[in-house]
């Protein structure tokens, strides 16, 4: 194997088993509420996994606790007059929650609390199934992210792109594409475990690839005279997250032809 | 404050000013060979989605080609191997150049916002990370990125993309190999130092001639090609013929006898055929225009 490529981890593993959850519960329509949740939970626990060198952990944990209830809250009542407001905080909070272990445990640290910090919003919109379109593309990016702040190995995509499964939920359509995709990822971790792979994960790129995309994802969803910008900006974030996942090597790795 | 400054003036460095005014330069130039009007709004739009993506996404280039800098000498001096911006300052100034790029062309229409992000996959993902440093036929893959800001300009023009926009973004594509593989002859051991393959150390110093030639030859013949699709461009095709031919000259010359000094003649002269071409071509347009044909 190349340098550089590590095998599959415990996180990388929990994950990829979260994704076969998804994969037997979309089997069965009544577990749909069930599914964001129970990988969120999973996100959280990678997120912590991940902080457990920053002496904020604590911080972190109440911060994204609040995130938490405020979301859960929303989807408990619906929102009502306070609604925006809720969800507002709760990404603020996230957000706050995710500046803070990027800045004391590292972009690892700071891209796995995003993740997490980020499912409280998909929760939220999982049960008043408001917004398909921001759930959908939640799950892409929270997909992406998680690849990242697994431990930064690129055969965390095996089991993080599996969330590519969660698509179906918010747009039916994509049904068919989302098992593609988890073929072709299967297929392709399958490919680099014989080969070696060339590339590694630049955490930055792909966390301003989350964050670009998910601010074009909130806003597709949107008034329709600024669909065009929200469609370029969820655009350039998956190409800036891809761009992440493919940086190449130290030229030391590679061989010219 | 002035740290700040200095920040965002290494910031604009890393997006290769002349470069980029080049890209501009194709773009505006097709925007005006297409009929582009002068709407003040619309040219700004234009303005921020160029310096914005061409900018951002050369600067991203940068940013992910660090390592390679850092060894190369001709590189060395760039903000990040140099230390003058850490990587986290540039990715965010990065971004958020890309950003109101994206933003601005999304606004001008779907076309443009499509040759943005085009030129950024084939940039980044195609050229950057896939080919660079296994083949030196990566710059078949960067090239097309080089071409889109002409794309862009006429779309944002005619609201479409037509066969005169692609013929104009045609004319950029074959001329960068000129460009890019005369770089890769002048410093072929900073890129063999590096890792990079280049084609000159693949294939020999004729390379680089043929390459030439190729390019010049490419470029007369979309010229030409354009001026009978398009009913103007005739001016523009005898000027650049008469220019081109020159360094077409200067490129069976290096063939007999290759030698750094000819290859930097061939440069010097091919250079100004694209610059003479999208600045020949708007005015020819805007001229047809005034008089009425």
């Amino acid at each position: 194997m190349a340098s550089g490529c590590r095998r599959i981890d415990m996180p990388c593993l929990l994950s990829a088993g979260s994704g076969l959850l998804v994969l037997l519960a979309v089997a069965s329509e009544s577990l749909y509420p069930y599914i964001p949740a129970a990988v969120s939970i999973v996100t959280l626990s990678v997120a912590l996994h991940q902080v457990k060198s920053s002496s904020h952990r604590w911080t972190i944990l109440v911060l994204g606790t609040a995130s938490w209830a405020l979301s859960i809250a929303y989807s408990l009542t619906g929102g009502g007059r306070y609604g925006v407001l809720m969800i507002s905080s709760s990404i603020g909070l996230g957000y706050i929650a995710t500046a803070v272990a990027a800045l004391t445990g590292g972009w690892g640290a700071g891209l796995a609390a995003f993740g997490a910090m980020y499912a409280p919003l998909i929760v939220a919109f999982s049960y008043t199934a408001e917004a398909d379109v921001i759930l959908s593309a939640g799950y892409v990016l929270l997909g992406s992210v998680l690849a990242a702040a697994l431990a930064e190995s690129p055969y965390a995509l095996l089991g993080s792109l599996s969330i590519f499964i969660f698509l179906p939920l918010g747009v039916q359509p994509m049904v068919a594409l989302s098992l593609l995709a988890y073929i072709t990822v299967l297929a392709g971790s399958g490919a680099l475990e014989w080969r070696g792979c060339p590339f590694k994960l630049d955490s930055g790129l792909v966390f301003m690839g989350a964050l670009v995309g998910s601010l074009g994802a909130v806003f597709l969803g949107g008034e329709p005279v600024i669909y065009r910008p929200a469609l370029g900006l969820y655009s350039l974030g998956l190409l800036l997250i891809l761009a992440g996942v493919l940086t190449p090597s130290s030229t030391s790795h590679s061989r010219p032809s | 404050m002035a740290r700040v400054l200095d920040k965002v003036i290494m910031l604009l460095a890393m997006t290769k000013p002349v470069q980029l005014a080049l890209l501009m330069v194709t773009m505006f130039g097709a925007y005006f060979a297409a009929g582009g009007s002068l709407n003040v709004e619309l040219l700004a739009l234009l303005f921020i989605t160029g310096l914005g993506s061409a900018g951002g996404v050369t600067a991203l280039n940068m940013y992910l080609e660090r390592d390679i800098d850092r060894v190369m000498s001709r590189t060395r001096s760039r903000p990040l191997p140099s230390g003058g911006l850490t990587p986290f300052e540039a990715l965010t100034g990065i971004v958020f150049l890309i950003v109101i790029g994206t933003v601005a062309a999304s606004l001008i229409n779907t076309w443009v916002l499509l040759t943005t992000l085009v030129g950024l996959y084939f940039d980044i993902i195609a050229y950057t990370e896939l080919f660079k440093r296994h083949t030196a036929w990566a710059l078949l893959a960067g090239s097309v990125a080089g071409s889109m800001p002409a794309l862009g300009g006429w779309a944002a023009a005619t609201g479409s993309i037509d066969m005169l926009g692609i013929l104009m973004a045609g004319m950029v594509y074959v001329w960068q190999p000129l460009h890019v593989s005369f770089i890769h002859y002048a410093y072929s051991k900073d890129f063999m130092d590096a890792g990079v393959p280049t084609i000159y150390a693949c294939l020999g110093d004729r390379a680089y001639g043929l390459i030439s030639l190729a390019s010049l030859l490419s470029l007369l013949s979309l010229v030409w090609a354009f001026a009978a699709l398009a009913g103007y461009g005739l001016t523009t095709g005898v000027v650049s013929t008469i220019v081109g031919l020159r360094a077409i000259r200067a490129v069976l010359r290096f063939l007999s006898s290759p030698s750094r000094e000819g290859a930097r003649r061939i440069v010097k002269l091919a250079s100004p055929t694209l610059g003479i071409i999208f600045v020949l071509l708007p005015l020819e347009r805007v001229i047809l225009g005034l008089v009425g044909v």
